[in-house]
C-alpha cells in the first residue's frame, strides 16, 4: 500500500526513524471511521537488519516480534511468494507469517494495541453501539493452503479481555478481501490487532495485506436485512454488512400470507437491466419475479438471465415497497433467505415503527390502540364471508383466531383485548345505564301503566 | 346458567352392591348420571396392575386398574396431586397402569370404556324430539409435574354404530399446579343417537400417561333445562331467543346460521333495532347490542362489546320474522353466555347486574315491599354478576307451527327509557304465567 496520507508518512518516517513509539495508537485512537492502525500496508519496512528468510525486510510500526514482509513487485530483490499475483493497490510489501525462528502462528505475538478509550471511540464505546470493522486481504503460497487470520481482542483498562474476533482467509487460491464487523463490548479501553497465520503443510504461509481496523457508528449486520416499516407497511433490502455482497436471488416468505405483491416494487420491474436510472440495481442482467401475483405467502425474484446478479453496495438501500407489500399485523413472522455467490443465506428482518413494539391483536386499523374504529372494521365483518382472503387480511377483518372467519371466537379475543386497553365492559355499561335524574321520575310514573301492557303480553304465550 | 350446581351424588355403592345392573337398566332415564360405577369404587382385589392396583369394574375394554385415596387403609399407592374431590371414595382410575403393553398406559379412546344405551325410554323419547342435551362432568388429576392429563370423550353413536358426534373434557390444570379440579360440558345430543361410548384415557406429555379419572358423570337432560333456545315459526317466521333454564342467562353474543340460506336478514327485527330495556341498542360504538356486518340469509346475529344482557328465566326475546317460511329447517343457533364473575348486586330485580330504573318497575309490580324500595334506592347504579368473556353455547331450535312470536312484539317500540324498563317488567310477568299454565 502506498502512504498517502501525509501525516501518516510523517508519523511512520518517525518511527522508522526511533522518534515516536511503534503503534502511534494515541494520534489515531480518538476518530470515528477511520483506519487506526499504523503502517496497515507494510510499506513502511527497513533493511537495516535483522531480516527475515529470503532477505525479508523488517516491517515497522508493529509491536510483538518481528515480522517481516515479502515484496509484490520485486522490490530490494525480494520475492513474491503469493497466489494471485501482485495485489492491485498493495503496493510493494505484504506481511508474513512465516519468519526466522519461532513462526507467527498465534495472537498475542505480532500486533498492535490501540487506545480507544478516548475522544469519539470512547465516547461511542460508552453507549454500547460501537461497532468495529476489521477487513484485510490474504494470500497464501502455492496448495499448501496455509492461511492467514486478524485477530482481534477487546480489553478493559485493566488489560482484561471483554471479548475476542477473527476473520481469516477463505480462499488461499488468490488475494481475496474478507470482512468482519460487530458491536464492540461495552468497558473497551483498547483493542489488540494481532496478525498471524495457521499452518496446513510446513511453516505458516499466510500472506496478508491493507489491514484495516475502524471504530465506527455504522450500523453493521452479518447479512443483508429487509427493514419493514410497520407504520406503512413499506419494505426496503438494505446491505449494512460493510463490504459489498453479491445478489443473485431472494425471497421474503410469509406463513401468515401477509405479503402482497401488489404493492412489490420488484427488481425485475423496477431495477435490474430494463430499467436504467440511478436506483438501478442489476445493469447486466434481467431478473425475473417468481411469485405467484395472486398470493399472500412469498415475494421473491432472481437472476434467472445470467445466474450471476448484483453487487449491493456497502450502505445501499433498494426500496422494495414504499407500502403495504407488508399487510400490516401483530404476527411479525416474515422470513428472508437470499443467494450471494453459491450461498444460500439468511437474511435479517427487521421491524421498526408503531413506537417500536408490535401491533397488538385486535388493533385491526393498526393504528397503534384499540378504540371504536376497530370495533367498526370487527363489527362490519362478523360472519362475513372470507373465502379468498389470505390470514393476514382475514386478521385485518377480525378473524383474531386464524380460522378464516369472524365469529364467537373472534368476538371473545376482541372483547377481552378491547376491556384490557380499554377499562372492564361493566363500567362502561354502568355509564351507559344511569338515567338522567329527570328521566327517573319519568320512569316512576310510568309503572303506573304496567298492569295493562302485561295483559296484552300475555297473549303471546 | 346452572351449570355446576347439577352434581349429583354417588351411585356406585348401589352398583357396587350390585343392587343396580350396568348400563342397561338405567339408560331410559334423563337427570341420572347413566354411567357404572362411575367413581370406580367397585374393584376385584383378586385381579391387580402394577403397584397392586385392583381391577375396575363394569367397565369395557381394558382390563383399568384403581389407585387408591385411601393408601393407608388400602395399601395401595396415591400418586394424584391434590386434595380428594368431594365423595372421592377409596379409588380412582389411572390411565398409567397397563402392564404388558407396548407404553404400558391407555393413551387413546375406545380402551377403556362403557357404551350405553339411550335408545329406549326416556333418553330415546328425548333424544327424537331433538331437545335433549348431555351434561358430562369429571374430576381429574395428575402425577408430580409430569404434565400428563386425563381425558373422559364421549361418542355418540347411531343404531349403525356410526359416531355421529363427540364431546370431551380434559384436565385442564395440568402442569406444577395440578390439582383434583372438576371439568365439565354441555351441549346437545345429535338426533339418531342410540348409544353413548364413555372413553377413559390420559395424554401422555412425560413418560407413561398419568392421567387420574374419579367421579365420571354423563346425564342426559331435556336440553331446555340446560340451554337457551330459538323459536322458529314456521308460519310466519318469527324467531325468539327463549330461556326456560331456570336462572337468568347473560348474553353478549348471538348467531343464527343457515347453511341453505333460510334466513330473512330484512325482516329480522334485531336488538339494536329494537332497543328493549337491558337490551340497549348500540350507536356503533360498541355500547350496546349491534348487527353483524356479515348478516345475511346465511346468518345474522348480534354482539355487545363493551356489556352483557341478561335473558330472565321464562324471558323471551323476539326477534322479528328472520326465517324464511318454507325455508329448510336447519337453522343452528348459538350465544355467547357470560359465565363466572360477582353475583348480581342487591336490588337487581330484573336481573340484568345493574341496579336501575328497570329494577324499580320490577319492585313496584311484584315486590312492592318498603324493605324492597329501599335496598333498591341504596343500590341505585351498583352493577356486578357474570363477567369476563362469555362462553359459546348451542341452543336447540324448536319449529312451531304458531303461538311463538305472533307477529306483534310483546314489548312496544320504545322511545324512551321508561318504557324500556317497562317492557322488561311485562316479559318477565308474561313467562311466568306461561310456566305457570304448563
Amino acid at each position: 500500500m502506498k502512504v498517502t496520507d501525509l501525516r501518516r508518512k510523517l508519523m511512520a518516517t518517525l518511527a522508522a526513524g526511533g522518534l515516536l513509539a511503534p503503534s502511534a495508537a494515541a494520534v489515531h485512537a480518538a476518530n470515528l471511521n477511520t483506519n487506526l492502525l499504523a503502517n496497515p500496508g507494510f510499506e513502511n519496512v527497513s533493511f537495516a537488519g535483522p531480516l527475515g528468510n529470503y532477505g525479508a525486510p523488517l516491517i515497522l510500526d508493529w509491536s510483538g516480534t518481528n515480522g517481516f514482509a515479502y515484496s509484490h513487485d520485486g522490490s530490494g530483490g525480494i520475492p513474491d511468494y503469493a497466489n494471485g499475483g501482485p495485489l492491485a493497490g498493495g503496493g510493494s510489501w505484504y506481511f508474513t507469517s512465516n519468519r526466522p525462528g519461532p513462526d507467527i502462528n498465534a495472537p498475542g505475538i505480532f500486533y498492535q494495541d490501540i487506545d480507544v478509550s478516548t475522544g469519539p471511540s470512547g465516547t461511542l464505546i460508552a453507549t454500547g453501539t460501537a461497532a468495529y470493522k476489521v477487513s484485510g486481504f490474504f494470500s497464501s503460497y502455492l496448495t499448501q493452503g496455509d492461511f492467514g487470520s486478524i485477530h482481534l481482542d477487546f480489553r478493559n483498562a485493566s488489560s482484561t479481555s471483554l471479548g475476542t474476533a477473527v476473520v481469516s482467509d477463505n480462499d488461499t487460491s488468490t488475494w481475496s478481501q474478507n470482512f468482519k464487523g460487530g458491536l464492540i463490548p461495552v468497558g473497551t479501553a483498547t483493542v489488540q490487532v494481532s496478525l498471524f497465520g495457521t499452518a496446513l503443510s510446513g511453516g505458516p504461509d499466510g500472506y496478508m495485506d491493507n489491514v484495516d481496523f475502524q471504530v465506527t457508528n455504522e450500523v453493521i449486520q452479518p447479512a443483508l436485512e429487509i427493514l419493514v416499516n410497520r407504520d406503512t407497511g413499506g419494505t426496503d433490502l438494505s446491505n449494512r454488512t460493510g463490504n459489498a455482497v453479491n445478489l443473485k436471488s431472494y425471497s421474503i416468505t410469509s406463513a401468515f400470507e401477509a405479503l402482497n405483491p401488489a404493492n412489490w416494487l420488484s427488481i425485475a420491474d423496477n431495477y435490474d437491466a430494463g430499467s436504467p436510472g440511478p436506483n438501478q440495481v442489476d445493469a447486466a442482467h434481467h431478473w425475473s419475479e417468481l411469485t405467484d401475483p395472486s398470493a399472500n405467502a412469498d415475494l421473491s425474484e432472481a437472476d434467472l438471465q445470467a445466474a450471476a446478479g448484483a453487487s449491493i453496495a456497502h450502505t445501499r438501500t433498494i426500496n422494495l415497497s414504499s407500502s403495504g407489500a407488508w399487510i400490516q399485523n401483530p404476527t411479525e413472522d416474515l422470513v428472508f433467505q437470499y443467494i450471494s455467490g453459491s450461498q444460500v443465506v439468511q437474511g435479517i428482518v427487521s421491524y421498526s415503527g408503531n413506537g417500536g413494539q408490535p401491533f397488538a391483536v385486535a388493533d385491526l386499523d393498526v393504528d397503534g390502540d384499540i378504540d371504536s374504529a376497530d370495533w367498526a372494521i370487527f363489527r362490519t365483518s362478523q360472519l362475513a364471508d372470507f373465502s379468498g382472503l389470505s390470514l393476514a387480511e382475514a386478521y385485518r377483518l377480525g378473524d383474531l383466531t386464524r380460522d378464516r372467519v369472524n365469529n364467537h371466537s373472534d368476538f371473545v379475543v376482541f372483547k377481552t383485548a378491547y376491556d384490557s386497553a380499554n377499562g372492564a365492559g361493566a363500567f362502561a355499561a354502568m355509564l351507559a345505564g344511569v338515567p338522567e335524574p329527570s328521566t327517573l321520575l319519568f320512569v316512576l310514573t310510568a309503572g303506573l301503566f304496567a298492569v295493562p301492557l302485561r295483559q296484552r303480553a300475555s297473549l303471546r304465550d | 346458567m346452572k351449570i355446576t350446581n347439577w352434581r349429583r351424588k354417588l351411585i356406585a355403592n348401589l352398583v357396587a352392591g350390585g343392587l343396580i345392573a350396568p348400563s342397561a337398566a338405567i339408560a331410559a332415564n334423563l337427570d341420572t348420571n347413566l354411567v357404572a360405577n362411575p367413581g370406580f369404587e367397585s374393584v376385584d382385589s383378586g385381579t391387580t396392575g402394577a403397584y397392586g392396583a385392583p381391577l375396575i369394574l363394569n367397565w369395557s375394554g381394558g382390563p383399568g386398574f384403581a389407585y387408591s385415596h385411601n393408601p393407608t387403609v388400602t395399601g395401595i399407592p396415591d400418586y394424584a396431586d391434590g386434595t380428594d374431590p368431594p365423595g372421592a371414595g377409596s379409588w380412582y382410575f389411572t390411565s398409567n397402569n397397563n402392564p404388558g403393553s407396548p407404553t404400558g398406559d391407555w393413551r387413546a379412546p375406545d380402551l377403556v370404556y362403557q357404551d350405553i344405551n339411550v335408545s329406549t325410554g326416556a333418553t330415546g323419547a328425548q333424544i327424537a324430539t331433538g331437545e335433549a342435551a348431555y351434561k358430562l362432568s369429571a374430576w381429574m388429576s395428575g402425577y408430580l409435574n409430569d404434565n400428563d392429563n386425563g381425558n373422559v370423550r364421549l361418542d355418540f353413536k347411531n343404531s349403525g354404530g356410526t359416531t355421529i358426534g363427540f364431546a370431551q373434557i380434559s384436565d385442564p390444570d395440568f402442569g406444577p399446579n395440578n390439582v383434583w379440579s372438576l371439568s365439565s360440558d354441555i351441549s346437545l345430543v345429535p338426533v339418531g343417537t342410540a348409544s353413548i361410548r364413555v372413553s377413559i384415557y390420559g395424554t401422555p406429555r412425560n413418560g407413561g400417561a398419568d392421567g387420574y379419572i374419579d367421579n365420571v358423570d354423563v346425564q342426559l337432560t331435556a336440553a331446555a333445562n340446560e340451554l337457551m333456545f330459538l323459536e322458529v315459526n314456521t308460519t310466519n317466521g318469527q324467531v325468539a331467543i327463549k330461556n326456560q333454564t331456570g336462572d337468568p342467562v347473560q348474553i353478549d353474543y348471538y348467531e343464527i346460521t343457515s347453511a341453505t340460506g333460510a334466513l330473512n336478514a330484512t325482516a329480522w327485527n334485531s336488538l339494536q333495532e329494537q332497543d328493549l330495556g337491558g337490551f340497549p341498542a348500540g350507536n356503533g360504538s360498541g355500547n350496546g347490542w349491534e348487527q353483524f356486518g356479515g348478516s345475511s340469509s346465511n346468518g345474522i346475529g348480534e354482539s355487545y362489546l363493551t356489556g352483557s344482557s341478561s335473558v330472565a328465566n321464562n324471558g323471551t326475546v323476539n326477534l322479528g320474522a328472520a326465517f324464511n317460511t318454507g325455508g329448510a329447517q336447519n337453522v343452528v343457533f348459538r350465544y355467547g353466555a357470560v359465565l363466572g364473575g360477582s353475583a348480581s348486586p342487591q336490588g337487581d330485580y330484573n336481573g340484568d347486574n345493574i341496579v336501575n330504573a328497570a329494577d324499580f318497575v320490577v319492585w313496584r309490580k311484584t315486590i312492592g315491599t318498603p324493605a324492597g324500595y329501599d335496598t333498591w334506592r341504596a343500590n341505585f347504579g351498583a352493577t356486578g354478576g357474570p363477567s369476563g368473556p362469555s362462553t359459546l353455547f348451542t341452543g336447540f331450535v324448536r319449529y312451531v307451527t304458531s303461538g311463538a312470536g305472533s307477529g306483534s312484539t310483546a314489548v312496544p317500540e320504545p322511545s324512551t327509557l321508561l318504557i324500556v324498563g317497562l317492557g322488561l317488567a311485562t316479559l318477565t310477568a308474561g313467562g311466568r304465567r306461561s310456566v305457570a299454565n304448563d
